[in-house]
């Protein structure tokens, strides 16, 4: 409920990112790849928005959707700014450069994020000086300040990235980020690469970096314990839609689609006292260009129903204690129905 | 655990690498990799040593010959090697020696700027247009198809039979013909950089296109750029020669070096036998083929220099 | 290490493995010791570069051109008594090839490169059988290659048997790629990142995988990893590796309720656990793993450690003994393990 009273940075509305597969001579088109499909959400101001799913689920290109960097099939992505919302699809050149200044990304590869050929300085004083910043001195000051806002020291501006280890590369990505003071980060698997004692020195990072720039994060990851310790709400996508979206503690407490508590139940915890049954799975993820009818997890659900095989359910939005919950299910719509819960109907 | 085996002459070569880890005298070396591994690369530091040594006696031919490489001496027709002419006279009775430095300039003038040409042309299509994909690629990847399916030589001598001979013409024709090979090469690099993150991160800050092409992804195709320049400036001096023997390449009163081997065609006025007058042609030949030699030792060195599965 | 009883298969004292590149000496493994057990898994756990997928690979003698086994022993122990110095076969002779595969198998962290893109599934199976297990028909090894694929777990087995590689997922492919480890029925099972590519519900079934063969075959099994879930998850025992050196070995439920190194210690606490929620405190390891070529002089540890003495400074720490199968080494073991969780 409080969600309500928050301000939304980012309405997503039915988004579609298809990828056209092409085959023979002519390249015709002889489907798509439905990386996106039909997706829905807001991005609160000042929350962290984790965005889960296993390989294939759509959920870096949604990320990249979002900063225009996919183009988008349908639907529509608008953002707030200071003048009102406007869909990120439709702006002019000016205001693409201006929505690049409050949306930025975080890469997955610290390896690959960064020129080889370039110092750190050469690597991020190009978006300094597309916004304005043509004084070198003024660049080396902003770097240097940026490099130590993500706790490094400002000699390394000078230095190249096969100098650097995984982590300190990541953090350099961060400042990278940061540089255009943006509002809304995306995080596309950011932590994933590195090594488990580097991951907790970011994460930190990032949680600190949120209080003192005010930033908004959407956090990409397949690692559902990093995005519990991180995220304030969490969308669980599969095959390019999300299954499920409420607060953290919401979705650990109270599990409601087969697929979360099945992907829950599969993933190893380190303490050794925890015993949890595991819900096996079969099979693999279906294709994402050829995807089953109805509710496109069927075949693997042990909970699957004729109806899940035809119908295709909507991700409609409870209000269970109080707290929002978005679950798209027959099953679980039947049983919520049973417990006198409703989906909130929209104006 | 050696003991009970015989020592590999690669065993002896850890076991000194280890003795000295462990002594301390191993530290993180400042110079640059690809340099150290070039210096210790015994053919290419003979490589460089012969192109400095060439180059400098084409470019400084003045200092090295007293004589005007047209001047004809009648008189001295055909003379072999003496203290007067080392190199001997030609059948004009010009001085070999001298024919042969100042044809050197001429064949590495060609011979290089027809790389830089083709370096040029290639590498900045490759960059900008396989960074933008899209028709103008696929459009270009097939011409640059045709023209290397046409028998190069035969492409050459039909365009220098229709614009004419002249060095200048050589070198556009040799541009022509050789920035397909450059303008793939930068393209299937720059395809493969184009998906690393750091292109997607300028991209999401909305650097220009033509930005991220030359400036960014420049610098890390410059390796292979390089290696490839090398080879293909021997493989144009040598084609020069080739079309200068047989009569299409530069003007034949132009001493080159493929004009000077000429000779042995006996398109010359005076039918000789070529092989009792041996000093007309092979010093020359000798020249070529030492030139050529140590482009590619050079060329080979860098490759393996800047290849880094390479043990150095 | 302990002495020597029926049910080690494999022993491995005091390996040193040095890497030689750009005319350095990288001091990969120095001195690691451990027993794998007839059906019980080890897990190695360290982090990138602390030499766990170099161990496993000198087991099979699979290591680069550019390295060595400088000192200690490899004693592979057949059922029948005999021991077999593995460190002193030549790396790539007969007896080393039938070892490989027909004793010994692995699987990689990679499945999709680590099946020839050419050849049929099925037949790469059979390829295995026909180089250990001599004297079969053509129609026995079809149908002996088809029952891996479906004891595996693969739908379809003898249509997916005549399947390439491309057109299997990757949960399949490192399947098959189990099933050709196991084909021979191995007595160690060599694991290395078996499901780091994988996604979670796809390892979770490798897991069950491998349990079952464990149970059922009293494989052996070393699982390399770096993830302390897989571990809790899987182990029996674990090695908790740091710049080459096991630092901590000892049964899953001590180290992970009673870490007795520093290093375990702090990796514990710099990892969010699943269900702990947001309010988790985060401790992360401060510094990062040291460049190879400037290793601290004594522990490894040392520069990033809380527990730091002088003498940790200038000299590793041995393997001492806190209980019964549960070496470390540090100095200050005791103190580590009196501060409480």
């Amino acid at each position: 409920m409080e969600n309500k009273e928050k301000e939304v940075l980012l309405k997503v509305r039915g988004a579609k990112t298809y990828f056209p597969i092409k085959k023979g001579l002519m390249k015709r088109t002889v489907g798509y790849v439905k990386a996106v499909d039909d997706i829905s959400l807001d991005v609160y101001k000042g929350e962290t928005l984790g965005l889960v799913g296993e390989s294939g689920c759509g959920k870096t290109t949604l990320g990249k959707s979002i900063l225009q960097l996919v183009p988008i099939t349908d639907g529509s992505m608008e953002y707030k700014f200071e003048d009102g919302y406007k869909n990120l699809r439709t702006l002019t050149r000016k205001e693409i450069d201006n929505a690049r200044q409050k949306i930025q990304i975080v890469f997955q590869d610290p390896y690959s994020s960064l020129n080889p050929a370039f110092t750190i300085f050469g690597s991020l004083e190009d978006p300094l000086i597309k916004f304005g910043m043509k004084n070198k001195d003024d660049r080396i000051k902003k770097i240097g300040d940026l490099l130590e806002s993500v706790n490094l020291p400002r000699d390394y501006m000078t230095r190249y990235p096969n100098e650097f280890s995984g982590g300190q590369r990541q953090r350099i990505g961060i400042a990278r980020a940061l540089s255009v003071n943006p509002e809304l980060i995306i995080c596309d698997e950011a932590v994933s690469a590195l090594d488990v004692s580097i991951q907790a020195q970011v994460l930190k990072l990032l949680n600190q970096l949120k209080e003192e720039y005010q930033l908004t994060y959407i956090f990409i990851t397949h690692d559902l314990s990093v995005v519990e310790y991180l995220a304030d709400r969490i969308a669980v996508m599969y095959l390019g839609r999300v299954v499920e979206l409420t607060t953290s503690e919401e979705l650990f407490a109270n599990t409601l689609h087969p697929y979360t508590k099945a992907l829950l139940s599969a993933i190893p915890v380190a303490d050794v006292n925890q015993t949890k049954k595991r819900i096996p799975l079969q099979g693999d993820v279906p294709s994402p260009a050829n995807p089953p009818s109805g509710c496109t997890f069927h075949p693997r659900c042990p909970e699957v129903c004729d109806k899940c095989k035809t119908e295709r359910p909507m991700l409609e939005e409870y209000i269970i204690d109080g707290v929002s919950h978005f679950v798209s299910c027959h099953k679980v719509k039947e049983e919520l129905a049973a417990k006198g819960l409703h989906p909130v109907v929209k104006e | 655990m050696s003991n009970t085996m015989k020592k590999t002459a690669l065993d002896r070569k850890l076991d000194k690498i280890r003795a000295a880890e462990e002594s301390g005298k191993l530290g993180t070396k400042l110079t640059n990799r690809t340099l150290r591994k070039l210096t210790s690369n015994k053919l290419a530091v003979i490589g460089v040593l012969l192109f400095v040594v060439i180059c400098v006696l084409c470019f400084g031919a003045p200092l090295f010959s007293k004589y005007d490489p047209m001047m004809f001496d009648l008189r001295a027709k055909m003379a072999p090697p003496s203290a007067e002419h080392i190199m001997g006279t030609d059948q004009m009775g010009r001085d070999i020696w001298t024919r042969i430095l100042y044809g050197g300039r001429i064949s590495i003038i060609v011979g290089l700027g027809s790389a830089l040409g083709a370096a040029l042309v290639g590498v900045t299509l490759g960059l900008y247009v396989g960074y933008k994909g899209g028709i103008v690629d696929s459009l270009l990847i097939k011409i640059s198809d045709i023209f290397q399916s046409i028998p190069q030589m035969v492409l050459i001598i039909i365009i220098v039979a229709l614009v004419g001979q002249s060095m200048e013409n050589l070198i556009i024709i040799f541009i022509l013909t050789g920035w397909p090979g450059m303008y793939r090469m930068t393209r299937s690099k720059v395809l493969s950089l184009k998906q690393q993150e750091f292109v997607q991160a300028l991209r999401a800050f909305g650097i220009s296109d033509a930005k991220i092409a030359f400036k960014h992804l420049l610098p890390n195709t410059l390796g292979p750029v390089v290696v490839n320049i090398t080879l293909s400036t021997a493989m144009f001096i040598l084609q020069e020669a080739s079309l200068s023997v047989l009569g299409y390449g530069v003007p034949q009163e132009i001493a080159t070096w493929g004009n000077i081997i000429n000779v042995i065609t006996n398109g010359g006025t005076i039918r000789f036998d070529w092989l009792e007058y041996w000093w007309m042609w092979l010093p020359c030949a000798i020249m070529l083929i030492l030139f050529v030699l140590s482009i590619n030792f050079i060329g080979d060195g860098l490759r393996d220099a800047s290849d880094p599965t390479q043990i150095g | 290490m302990a002495e020597k009883n029926n049910d080690v298969v494999l022993s491995v004292k005091d390996l040193h493995v040095y890497f030689y590149t750009n005319q350095r000496c990288n001091k990969v493994i120095r001195g690691v010791s451990f027993d794998i057990k007839r059906g019980r898994t080890l897990c190695v756990v360290g982090e990138s570069g602390c030499g766990k997928s170099v161990t496993a690979n000198s087991i099979l003698r699979l290591l680069p051109d550019l390295s060595r086994i400088e000192s200690g022993s490899i004693t592979y122990y057949k059922e029948d008594g005999q021991e077999i110095r593995l460190d002193q076969l030549e790396k790539n002779g007969k007896q080393m090839r039938k070892l490989r595969g027909e004793d010994i198998a692995i699987i990689f962290q990679d499945p999709m490169t680590a099946l020839n893109p050419v050849y049929t599934v099925g037949s790469q199976i059979e390829e295995m059988l026909k180089e250990h297990k001599k004297g079969m028909t053509k129609a026995e090894y079809k149908a002996a290659a088809i029952e891996d694929l479906a004891d595996m777990g693969i739908p379809a087995p003898d249509i997916r048997y005549g399947e390439y590689p491309h057109q299997f997922s990757g949960g399949m492919r490192q399947r098959s790629m189990i099933a050709m480890g196991m084909s021979c029925e191995p007595k160690i099972l060599l694991a290395d990142e078996p499901t780091t590519a994988l996604d979670v519900t796809i390892s979770a079934q490798i897991f069950d995988l491998m349990n079952n063969l464990k149970k059922e075959h009293d494989t052996a099994i070393m699982m390399i990893t770096h993830n302390m879930g897989v571990v809790a998850e899987m182990a029996d025992e674990v090695a908790v590796m740091y710049m080459g050196n096991i630092v901590e070995y000892g049964p899953v439920e001590k180290i992970f309720t009673n870490p007795s190194h520093p290093y375990t210690k702090a990796l514990l606490r710099s990892i969010p656990v699943l269900g702990k929620g947001k309010n988790q405190q985060l401790e992360p390891i401060r510094g990062s793993t040291p460049d190879p070529f400037k290793r601290p002089k004594g522990c490894q540890f040392c520069p990033r450690c809380d527990y730091a003495c002088e003498r940790c400074q200038n000299e590793m720490p041995p393997e001492e003994w806190v209980t019964e199968g549960h070496y470390v080494r540090c100095f200050n073991y005791k103190e580590v393990t009196a501060n409480g969780k």
